[in-house]
């Protein structure tokens, strides 16, 4: 199993360089860096990043192919191999609806649409220069695996289907076999064995010694799982939809220091890891048995995420050894 | 405004046992304050330049880290130095 970290880059870039160089000093396999335009620009903090790392991955996204081209992701990540060779990972999603939805963009089609571009971006990390067609005229340093960020059975099919790896959708944490299953069992339809394909998920963590503290920490990330569900886990979930209607207004008016009065605590429970060090521990514990490759821990890490990174580590080679 | 002395505190400081956790607390206090204008790019990337090169508990990075964190977050800055005896309590 491996273990990596999502830290969103919503802070100055030179706090996103010490969480990067501590992660790198860790046992952490990943930094994945999430897109949202609201925040710093990828491409920016992820080449940052990269010169203060020397082992860790550096995880490009999610990337919407509603925002960028096929042709402009495949840039962006073979030349960041230029900085950091070798330990560059891309990652495509439909990307979140009510976000897309603010910068005027419907999300029509989104699996096709991911399809299309992973295909795309594939051909053109395999297409030569001399070559007919949309290709770099340089080639990546090192394999750079696609990973595809899914939500939904379709979504989760396409990730076995073409996807060097999936990124399951921390919406699931609350039944993470289902999409494990889903996954599998198609990655065995296919005819693809599991070795060649990660299937990793994607968990909101906020972890401090008061326990409180840190539930409060990650409630605004929880807001925005809970806003980007789809109609159909609303209503298996039974999430009223005053709650949902609640939490859309604040998270689209980005409250972000008012969201928490809004997000219930069982909501927490359900769509985060969150707690002292042994809640968290117990946790991790149950998900190592549930059939993942990997786990991405994300969203806040802690109300102190540099002690966060230190405290995971320790609990993490707890688990391992 | 606080009426505290940097530079007297940077020199016991220095002498502190305590001195690389002290000055872990201060990075903590300036990675997590909302009062961002008060770190520069320029002094957030000597912070980054003086974390990757291990210098972290330096005088001189003591003496930046305080500096910074008193005026972005006096108040948690004069608790923590209460909290490691290098101020009397109020």
């Amino acid at each position: 199993m491996r273990y990596s970290v999502e830290i969103p880059p919503k802070d100055p870039v030179w706090r996103l360089q010490i969480y990067a160089h501590l992660a790198d000093s860790l046992s952490f396999h990943t930094i994945w860096l999430s897109d949202h335009y609201y925040n710093r620009n990828i491409a920016v903090a992820a080449t940052a990043m990269s010169i203060v790392t020397n082992r860790i991955r550096i995880g490009l996204g999610i990337m919407s192919p509603y925002l960028y081209h096929p042709a402009l992701m495949a840039q962006l990540a073979a030349t960041l191999t230029e900085v950091a060779p070798g330990r560059v990972a891309l990652g495509v999603g439909a990307g979140d609806e009510t976000a897309l939805e603010s910068l005027g963009i419907a999300r029509s089609r989104p699996v096709e649409k991911v399809r299309e571009a992973v295909k795309s971006v594939r051909d053109i990390f395999q297409r030569g220069a001399e070559e007919e067609g949309v290709g770099l005229d340089f080639k990546p340093h090192g394999h750079i695996p696609l990973y595809i960020a899914a939500q939904g059975q379709r979504m989760l099919r396409l990730s076995a289907e073409i996807g060097d790896g999936v990124l399951i959708n921390t919406s699931w944490l609350f039944n993470p076999q289902k999409p494990v299953s889903i996954v599998r069992d198609h990655l065995a339809a296919v005819g693809r064995g599991g070795g060649e394909f990660s299937a990793e998920l994607e968990a909101l963590l906020s972890i401090h010694e008061d326990a409180e503290k840190a539930r409060k920490t990650v409630k605004p990330y929880v807001g925005v799982v809970i806003q980007g569900l789809s109609p159909s886990m609303i209503e298996e979930l039974g999430i009223e939809d005053d709650v949902i209607r609640r939490i859309r207004l604040m998270v689209r008016a980005r409250m972000w220091l008012e969201i928490h009065k809004v997000v219930p605590d069982e909501m927490v429970e359900m769509f985060a890891i969150s707690g002292a060090p042994k809640d968290v521990r117990r946790r991790l514990e149950e998900l190592a048995g549930v059939g993942l490759d990997g786990l991405v821990l994300g969203g806040p890490l802690g109300p102190t995420p540099r002690k966060a990174l230190i405290m995971l580590d320790k609990i993490l080679k707890g688990l391992s050894g | 405004m606080t009426g505290v002395d940097v530079d007297d505190v940077v020199v016991r400081l220095r002498s502190s046992q305590s001195r690389a956790l002290i000055a872990e607390e201060l990075l903590d206090i300036l990675l997590t304050t909302y009062n961002f204008s008060s770190i520069t790019p320029g002094a957030g990337g000597e912070i980054v330049r003086r974390f990757v090169s291990g210098e972290l508990d330096s005088p001189e990075t003591l003496q930046m880290l305080l500096t910074l964190s008193m005026s972005a977050e006096p108040d948690k800055t004069l608790r923590l130095l209460r909290s490691h005896g290098l101020l009397p309590a109020p």
